[in-house]
C-alpha cells in the first residue's frame, strides 16, 4: 500500500478553482476506481470527481465549502502499489499511466525507420475540452456537458464510451440523491432530495410552467450547501412526473410532499402560485415564502411566450422562447435536449398553461392569499422580465419584501444566485433590500 | 451516244459545295452567339477531302481531327444534327456533350473527332485489327493535319499497321499550317510520303484543289489497304481562314492569303464540270442554291433546338447498366441532413 | 473444376484462358505477351492455344498499343492490353485518359470502349523508381475509367472475369509481389460482387480499409493487435471504381476508428480519397481522426532496405492501431 495525493483536476475549460460542495467518501472508507469521491462546484456547475484507481480514503485535505485552486492537493489516499509520488487526477496526465508491461508485450515488429523521434507534445491543459466527435454526439443526445466527464481516451480525450459511462454514472448519482417517485392519489411525482440530513428547515422548490426540476441549475445545491435539506420535484405534467388535470389537483399533490414541521417554500412563476396555495394550506408551518417572478399578481402575461413554449417545433422556435425568458446564450445542445423534453410532456403542460392564462390574461390571483399569510413573504422580480412585468409587484401586500434585479429577466434567481440563495437560506438578510434600497436607482412604476 | 453519264463528279461537287456552305454557317452560328464555345475549326479550302470519303465504302470507319466537319459531311452526316451538336443541343450527334471537336456517329462509322493532335490515329490500327481478325473486308481511315505528322503516336501507329498488314489508311490533310506555324517552320524535311514509305506503307500525294485526282489516288490506296497493304495519302491544300473561328491569322500576310485562296477546290471543280459538259451554269446555280438553303435550314434548326436536360450530364460516363456517378448535391444533402 | 489451390499468377492466367475460350472477340495485345509469355509469366502458353492473331506481340509502343486497343474495342473486339509496368502509364495517359475514358461520354453514348488494361505495380523487387510505383490514383482521378486491384488469388480470377464483362474501359492492376502467392481459387464463386469491397476480417475496435498487397499487411497487423486485445475489421476495397462505400461506412460507424492504408505515395492518394469520404459521412461516429498510412512521398529507392522502409508494413499499421486504442505507446515516437 502506498500513500498518494489527489489534486484538483481540470473539470471545465474555463475552470481555475472550485468549491468543494460534498465529500462522498469519508476518511477510512474504501472506494473503487470510478467511484465519485467528492463533488465540487465550478463557475458553471456542480461536477463529480471520480477516483482514477481503487483505494482507501486516508485524509481529506480540504473541507466542504473550501475553495480550491486547480492542481491543489485535496486528499490523501491509500492505493495498492509501491508508488509514493503524488498522483494527480488530471486527465491530461492519464496516458502516462500506460504501464511498461504493455510496451514490452508490444508486437515484435522492428520500427527502426525513424531514427530521430520527435517528442510528443502533451495536450495543453488550457485548450478546449478534447472529445471525439462521437463523444460530442452522445453527450448532446444525453444532454450532458463534456466539462464534467473524465476522458479515458488517447491522451485524455473524452471518448464516446466515457460519455456512456458518465450517463450511467449520472443516473446512478441521481439515484444516490434519491430522485424518487412519490406516489400521490393523483399520480406519481418525481422528487429530488438534496442534503436530507442537513440541520436547517427543509426547502421545497416549485419551478414554473414548461420547466422541470433541473431548470433550477445549481440553486438547490447552493441551498443544500447552506445547510438546508432541499426538495425539488418535477411539477405534475413536467419532467418525469405524471400528468394531472387541474391546478387544484396539482397543488394538492404537491402539498403531500411537504415534510412534517416548518418548511421554506420557494416558487417560480406558476410555481409561485402553487407555493402560495401550499403556504395557505399548511398555515403556521410555512416558515418563509419566496416568490420568484411570480404569476398571479397581475392580469398580463406574454401570450407570445406561452405560445412559443407550447408549440415550438424546432430548436430555432424554442430559442425565441428562451430569449423571452432572458435565459442568456443557450447552446444548440441545450435547445435540442429541452425541445425533446418539452415535446414529451407538452399536452399536460398545455392543459395547465390554459388554466394559468388565456389569451394573454392570467386566470389566477394570489394577492388575497398572500394578504392572509402570517409568514414573511419575499418577492423577487427581474426588471427586464418580458414574460410577467415587474410592475406586478405593486399588487403584493404591504409587508412583502420586494427585490428588483436590474438586467434580469424572468429567471432572476439565475441572474443573482448568491442573493437568492441568501434570501432563501439566510433570513437575516431578507429584509435588508427593499424597493428603495435595492439598486440605488429606483425605477418608476409604469 | 447513249452511254450513261458519270454523275459521281457532280455528286462530289455537290458535297463540296455543301461543306463550304455548312462551314460558312458555322461561322454565322458563332457570330449569333449560338455556338457552344469558339473552338470551331473550319475546313474551307480543304473540301477536296470528298475525294477520299467518296472512295470509302459502307461499313468503313474513320477518325478525324480538329478540322473534320468536311470529312463527316462527306461520309453522309446530317448537317442539322451536326449544327445542333456544334450548338451544344440535345438533338446533336453526341447529345450536346462533344461539340465540334468531338463529333462522332457510330452508325456512319465515325469513330470520333479528336482534339488531341494525333489522338485518333492509333484507333484505326485497332479497327484494322478487328477487320483483319473478323475478316470483314472493311478499311479504316485516319484523317489528320500536317501538325500530327510531328506526333510520335503517328509513327507507332504506322509501324503497327505495316507490321500487321492492316486495312488502314493514314490521310494527312496538309493545309500548310499547324495552328499558327507554317509547315516549313515545323519540320526539317517536307517529304511526308518518304516518312510513311520508311515504315513500309504505300505512300501517295494528291493536289487538294483537284477533287478528282484526290479521288482516284484514294481509290487505289484504299483498294490496296483492303488487301492488307496499308497506305498513306497526303493531300495538299490551303486553309482559307484562321486556325479557329477567333483566329484572324496575324501570322500570314494578306498577299499570302489572297494567293492561297486562289487555290479553291470548289471553284475549280465547278469550272471543270461546266467545261466537261457534265453540268450547265444553271445546273451549278441550282446545286449551289440548294446547298445554301439546306444549310440555312440546318442553322435555323440548331438555333431553335433545345439544350440537353441538366441531369443528362451524368449519363454516358459508363454503360447505362453500370453504376453512374452521383450528383454531388445529393451527397452533400445526405451528409448535411442526417440526424445522428 | 471449381475449388483448387493455385497462385495469383495462375488465377489471372486462368481467367484469360477461360475468357478467350468463351469469346472469340477477346484478344491479348502487349509487349512480350506471346512468345515470351509475359514479363511476369501471366500469359505463358496462351499464344500456342489461341494463335498470334489473338495473342499479339506488340512493338515497344505503349501509347500505340493502348490506342490500337481503343480502336479495336470501338469496332467490336474485346482487347486486353498488357502494360508491362504501371510506371509506363505516363506514355499511355493520353490514350487512356483522353481517348478510352472519354469516348463514350464525348460521343454521347454512341461509341463504347470495352477494353481491359492489365498492368502491375508495387514494390518488393528492388525494381527502383520507374518500375515499382503504385499509380492507381492517376486512374481513379479520371472519370470514365473503372479500376480494380486484386489482393487474393480468387479475386485475381474473378475481378478479371468481371472486368471483361464490363462495357467500359477497366484498369486492372496486379501486384508484382503477389504473383507467387498461393491461395484458394473457386472459379464458381467470387469473394464479392463487382464494385463491392470484401470484409476480410471482422473486429469491433477499429476499421482498416486497404487494397492490393496491403490487405495482407493489414491482416498480419490485425493478428498482432488481437494479441493486445484490439480487434480490427479489415476491408479489402477490390474495386476502386465502382466502389460501394456503404459497407465501409457501416463498419466505421460501428468501430468509431478508421485507418486507410495504401502502398502508394500518400499525398493525393486513393487513401486520401477514401479517408475523406469516411470523414464526410462518419464524422459524428468517430472516436479518432481518420488516419491515412501510405508510402513516403519519395521516389522508390532501389536499396532493399530503403525500399522496404518507405512503404507501410504490419508493424506500422499495428502500432498505429494500438495507439489509436490507447493500448500502447508508439515504439518509434
Amino acid at each position: 500500500m502506498g500513500l498518494s495525493t489527489i489534486t484538483l483536476p481540470r473539470l471545465g475549460e474555463t475552470m481555475e478553482e472550485a468549491k468543494v460542495t460534498d465529500w462522498l467518501v469519508a476518511p477510512g472508507t474504501a472506494f473503487q476506481r470510478g467511484d465519485v469521491l467528492l463533488e465540487v462546484e465550478t463557475d458553471k456547475t456542480v461536477v463529480e470527481v471520480p477516483a482514477l484507481k481503487s483505494g482507501t480514503m486516508a485524509r481529506h485535505l480540504v473541507a466542504e465549502g473550501d475553495t480550491v485552486a486547480l492542481g491543489d492537493p485535496i486528499a490523501e489516499i491509500e492505493t495498492d502499489g509501491p508508488t509514493e509520488t503524488p498522483q494527480g487526477t488530471t486527465p491530461t496526465e492519464a496516458p502516462g499511466t500506460a504501464t511498461s508491461d504493455a510496451a514490452e508485450s508490444a508486437p515484435a515488429f522492428s520500427c527502426e525507420k525513424y531514427s530521430n523521434p520527435t517528442p510528443i507534445q502533451p495536450l495543453t491543459p488550457e485548450g478546449p475540452t478534447a472529445a471525439s466527435p462521437r463523444a460530442r454526439r452522445l453527450a448532446k443526445r444525453a444532454g450532458l456537458a463534456l466539462d464534467g466527464i473524465t476522458g479515458t481516451g488517447r491522451r485524455g480525450r473524452i471518448t464516446g464510451d466515457d460519455v456512456e459511462a458518465a450517463r450511467g454514472g449520472r443516473a446512478a448519482a441521481a439515484s444516490r440523491k434519491a430522485s424518487d417517485r412519490i406516489d400521490t392519489p393523483h399520480g406519481a411525482i418525481a422528487l429530488r432530495r438534496l442534503a436530507p440530513d442537513a440541520a436547517g428547515a427543509p426547502v421545497l422548490m416549485l419551478h414554473g410552467l414548461f420547466d422541470h426540476g433541473r431548470g433550477w441549475r445549481d440553486l438547490p445545491d447552493r441551498i443544500a450547501a447552506a445547510g438546508h435539506p432541499v426538495l425539488v420535484p418535477d411539477l405534475p405534467g413536467h419532467g418525469d412526473s405524471d400528468a394531472m388535470e387541474t391546478l387544484e389537483i396539482v397543488g394538492d399533490a404537491l402539498a403531500r410532499l411537504v415534510p412534517e414541521g416548518p418548511v421554506i417554500l420557494v416558487g417560480h412563476s406558476l410555481g409561485a402560485v402553487l407555493a402560495t396555495r401550499i403556504a395557505r394550506a399548511i398555515g403556521p408551518r410555512a416558515l418563509r415564502l419566496i416568490l420568484l417572478a411570480p404569476a398571479g399578481l397581475g392580469p398580463r402575461i406574454n401570450a407570445d411566450f406561452l405560445d412559443v413554449m407550447g408549440h415550438a417545433a424546432t430548436p430555432e422556435g424554442l430559442a425565441r422562447g428562451f430569449a423571452l425568458l432572458g435565459a442568456g446564450p443557450v447552446s444548440a445542445t441545450v435547445l435540442d435536449t429541452e425541445l425533446t423534453r418539452l415535446k414529451a410532456t407538452r399536452p399536460a403542460m398545455l392543459a395547465l398553461s390554459r388554466q394559468g392564462a388565456r389569451d394573454g390574461v392570467q386566470q389566477t390571483d394570489i394577492a388575497p392569499d398572500l394578504a392572509r399569510l402570517s409568514c414573511p413573504v419575499t418577492a423577487i422580480f427581474g426588471l427586464d422580465d418580458r414574460v410577467i412585468r415587474w410592475t406586478d409587484c405593486a399588487a403584493c401586500p404591504p409587508r412583502t419584501a420586494i427585490h428588483l434585479i436590474p438586467d434580469a429577466g424572468h429567471l432572476p434567481h439565475l441572474a443573482e444566485p448568491d442573493l437568492v440563495t441568501g434570501l432563501i437560506a439566510d433570513p437575516g438578510r431578507e429584509n435588508v433590500n427593499d424597493l428603495q434600497g435595492m439598486s440605488g436607482k429606483a425605477p418608476s412604476l409604469r | 451516244m447513249n452511254a450513261q453519264k458519270n454523275t459521281a463528279p457532280l455528286d462530289r461537287y455537290r458535297t463540296m459545295r455543301r461543306i463550304r456552305s455548312f462551314e460558312e454557317r458555322v461561322g454565322e452560328l458563332f457570330l449569333r452567339g449560338e455556338s457552344a464555345g469558339s473552338m470551331l475549326h473550319l475546313s474551307i479550302g480543304e473540301e477536296a477531302v470528298v475525294g477520299v470519303t467518296d472512295a470509302m465504302g459502307d461499313g468503313d470507319t474513320f477518325t478525324t481531327h480538329h478540322r473534320g466537319h468536311g470529312v463527316f459531311l462527306g461520309r453522309g452526316a446530317d448537317p442539322a444534327r451536326m449544327m445542333a451538336e456544334i450548338g451544344g443541343k440535345a438533338d446533336g450527334y453526341c447529345r450536346g456533350k462533344g461539340g465540334s471537336m468531338h463529333i462522332a456517329s457510330h452508325a456512319l462509322g465515325h469513330l470520333g473527332a479528336n482534339a488531341i493532335v494525333g489522338g485518333g490515329i492509333p484507333h484505326v490500327v485497332g479497327a484494322g485489327l478487328t477487320y483483319r481478325n473478323k475478316g470483314t473486308g472493311h478499311v479504316s481511315v485516319a484523317f489528320f493535319g500536317d501538325g500530327a505528322m510531328q506526333q510520335g503516336i503517328l509513327y507507332e501507329a504506322m509501324n503497327m499497321a505495316a507490321l500487321w498488314r492492316l486495312p488502314v489508311i493514314f490521310c494527312c490533310l496538309n493545309n500548310q499550317y499547324g495552328m499558327g506555324t507554317r509547315i516549313d517552320r515545323a519540320v526539317g524535311k517536307l517529304a511526308f510520303g518518304e516518312r510513311a514509305e520508311a515504315f513500309g506503307l504505300q505512300a501517295a500525294h494528291a493536289d487538294g484543289t483537284d477533287v478528282e485526282e484526290v479521288h482516284d489516288t484514294a481509290q487505289s490506296l484504299i483498294a490496296d489497304a483492303r488487301g492488307g497493304k496499308p497506305g498513306f495519302l497526303e493531300i495538299s491544300s490551303f486553309r482559307f481562314y484562321g486556325h479557329a473561328r477567333m483566329d484572324k491569322s496575324p501570322y500570314r500576310t494578306p498577299e499570302e492569303e489572297e494567293e492561297g485562296r486562289k487555290r479553291d477546290p470548289v471553284l475549280k471543280a465547278r469550272e471543270r464540270l461546266i467545261e466537261s459538259g457534265l453540268g450547265s451554269d444553271a445546273d451549278m446555280e441550282r446545286i449551289d442554291t440548294k446547298a445554301d438553303d439546306e444549310m440555312d435550314a440546318a442553322l435555323e434548326s440548331a438555333v431553335t433546338a433545345s439544350p440537353p436536360p441538366l441531369d443528362t450530364m451524368f449519363e454516358d460516363v459508363f454503360h447505362p447498366d453500370s453504376p453512374a456517378p452521383a450528383p454531388q448535391r445529393d451527397r452533400l444533402r445526405a451528409i448535411l441532413t442526417e440526424t445522428p | 473444376m471449381t475449388a483448387q489451390q493455385t497462385t495469383y499468377r495462375e488465377a489471372i492466367r486462368q481467367a484469360l484462358l477461360d475468357a478467350m475460350a468463351e469469346d472469340d472477340d477477346v484478344i491479348l495485345i502487349g509487349e512480350e505477351v506471346g512468345v515470351y509469355g509475359g514479363a511476369y509469366g501471366v500469359t505463358k502458353g496462351l499464344i500456342d492455344i489461341y494463335g498470334a492473331d489473338r495473342v499479339i506481340d506488340s512493338p515497344i509502343s505503349e501509347a500505340g498499343i493502348v490506342g490500337a486497343a481503343v480502336g479495336a474495342a470501338m469496332t467490336g473486339l474485346k482487347p486486353v492490353v498488357e502494360l508491362m509496368y504501371v510506371d509506363f502509364i505516363g506514355l499511355v495517359m493520353d490514350q487512356l485518359a483522353n481517348q478510352a475514358a472519354k469516348s463514350r461520354y464525348m460521343f454521347g453514348g454512341q461509341i463504347e470502349v470495352p477494353m481491359v488494361l492489365r498492368t502491375q505495380g508495387g514494390t518488393g523487387r528492388s525494381a527502383a523508381a520507374q518500375h515499382s510505383q503504385s499509380l492507381e490514383a492517376w486512374m481513379m482521378h479520371t472519370p470514365g475509367l473503372r479500376l480494380c486491384m486484386p489482393a487474393t488469388v480468387n479475386d485475381g480470377y474473378h475481378l478479371l472475369r468481371d472486368a471483361l464483362r464490363q462495357r467500359d474501359p477497366v484498369c486492372f492492376i496486379e501486384h508484382k509481389g503477389l504473383y507467387t502467392m498461393k491461395g484458394n481459387l473457386d472459379t464458381a464463386r467470387a469473394d464479392a460482387d463487382w464494385g463491392q469491397p470484401a470484409i476480410r476480417r471482422t473486429g469491433g475496435d477499429i476499421t482498416i480499409v486497404t487494397y492490393s498487397r496491403m490487405v495482407h499487411e493489414a491482416l498480419k497487423a490485425a493478428d498482432a493487435m488481437a494479441e493486445q486485445g484490439v480487434e480490427a475489421t479489415v476491408i479489402d476495397l477490390r474495386c476502386l471504381n465502382p466502389l460501394d462505400m456503404a459497407p465501409i461506412l457501416a463498419s466505421v460507424r460501428d468501430t468509431g476508428r478508421a485507418m486507410v492504408v495504401t502502398e502508394a505515395a500518400l499525398t493525393g492518394s486513393v487513401a486520401s480519397e477514401i479517408a475523406a469520404r469516411i470523414g464526410e459521412s462518419c464524422f459524428d461516429w468517430l472516436e479518432e481522426p481518420v488516419l491515412r498510412i501510405g508510402g513516403e512521398d519519395i521516389p522508390i529507392p532501389v536499396s532493399p532496405k530503403l525500399e522496404a522502409g518507405s512503404i507501410p508494413d504490419a508493424g506500422l499499421i499495428a502500432e498505429t492501431g494500438l495507439w489509436m486504442m490507447r493500448r500502447d505507446t508508439l515504439a518509434w515516437a
